[in-house]
């Protein structure tokens, strides 16, 4: 990486360093009487929370899928749901829906 | 307006030929994605299950890899399929919920999740529905008023209802 890239790099976390610091700053202030009850606060809270991250996920993935070594094209829902019929998994088994909650269950 | 959450299980459900598939493909063909949020520790549920099926030999590895990469294609990397942080006021305000309810840490964060956004779409006349197919997580959100969908029993028909009466209503 470049000198000027490093620096453009290294000033862009520092902004959003900055911006982060600032969304945690406003989520502590009182409520801005816009929402009609503490709990709606907190779901728009949640709401713009997760619109602000909304290309977090992503950038994270990517990373963790070359760590894992995935690489690869998506080939479509439901042509996955037909391999997993070819592979001879029984759709009455719901074994993958039943370990999610057997797992939270654990 | 509808939104609808997707807890792991029926997340999963697009992925696999499960029972209740059909029921996912149909939200996942028909609603907008900017319609369609999930907590962000659904999405390592999710992972975690197929994981468990790859190191158990019950899915091939090219199978699992397959599954990860649509996975991220469709949910993780569309920034209009919201995901919902896990936040420590989230954490503690879900905490009277699993002792009410007798419900796990992961399911009660969801339905203080679904609590608070529901209030937020009903005021501005939307609602929020959870689809889930873990049983005690719908008595549960049922019982605090949140509209819910099993895919695992719910009919289709129902479904289509819900999303044309969405169309219906210029939404």
């Amino acid at each position: 990486m470049s000198t000027e890239l490093l620096e453009l790099n290294q000033r862009v976390e520092h902004l959003e360093s900055v911006v982060g610091r600032i969304f945690d700053i406003l989520d502590e202030k009182p409520l801005p009487r816009i929402y009609s009850s503490p709990s709606a606060e907190r779901g728009a809270q949640l709401l713009a929370e997760a619109q602000r991250n909304a290309h977090k996920a992503k950038e994270h993935f990517d990373r963790l899928f070359k760590l894992w070594g995935i690489t690869g094209k998506p080939i479509g829902r439901k042509n996955l749901q037909k391999l997993f019929k070819e592979a001879g998994f029984d759709e009455s088994d719901n074994q993958f829906a039943r370990g999610i909650i057997e797992m939270r269950e654990e | 307006m509808l939104f609808y959450y997707l807890d792991a299980n029926a997340l999963a459900k697009a992925y696999v030929n499960e029972k209740g598939s059909d029921a996912v493909n149909l939200l996942f063909d028909h609603v907008p994605t900017t319609q369609l949020l999930t907590l962000i520790v659904n999405l390592s549920e999710t992972i975690s299950i197929f994981v468990r099926k790859k190191n158990g030999g019950v899915i091939s590895r090219s199978l699992y890899q397959q599954v990860l990469l649509d996975f991220k294609s469709d949910v993780i990397d569309n920034p209009d399929f919201l995901k919902i942080s896990v936040k420590d006021n989230l954490v503690y305000d879900s905490m009277p919920l699993i002792e009410k309810h007798s419900i796990n840490a992961t399911d009660a964060m969801i339905l203080q999740s679904c609590l608070n956004i529901a209030e937020v779409k009903r005021n501005s006349g939307n609602d929020l529905v959870l689809a889930t197919s873990d049983r005690r997580l719908q008595t549960a959100a049922e019982a605090e008023g949140i509209r819910t969908i099993n895919p695992e029993v719910v009919s289709l028909e129902k479904i289509e209802r819900l999303i044309q009466s969405e169309a219906g209503n210029g939404n």
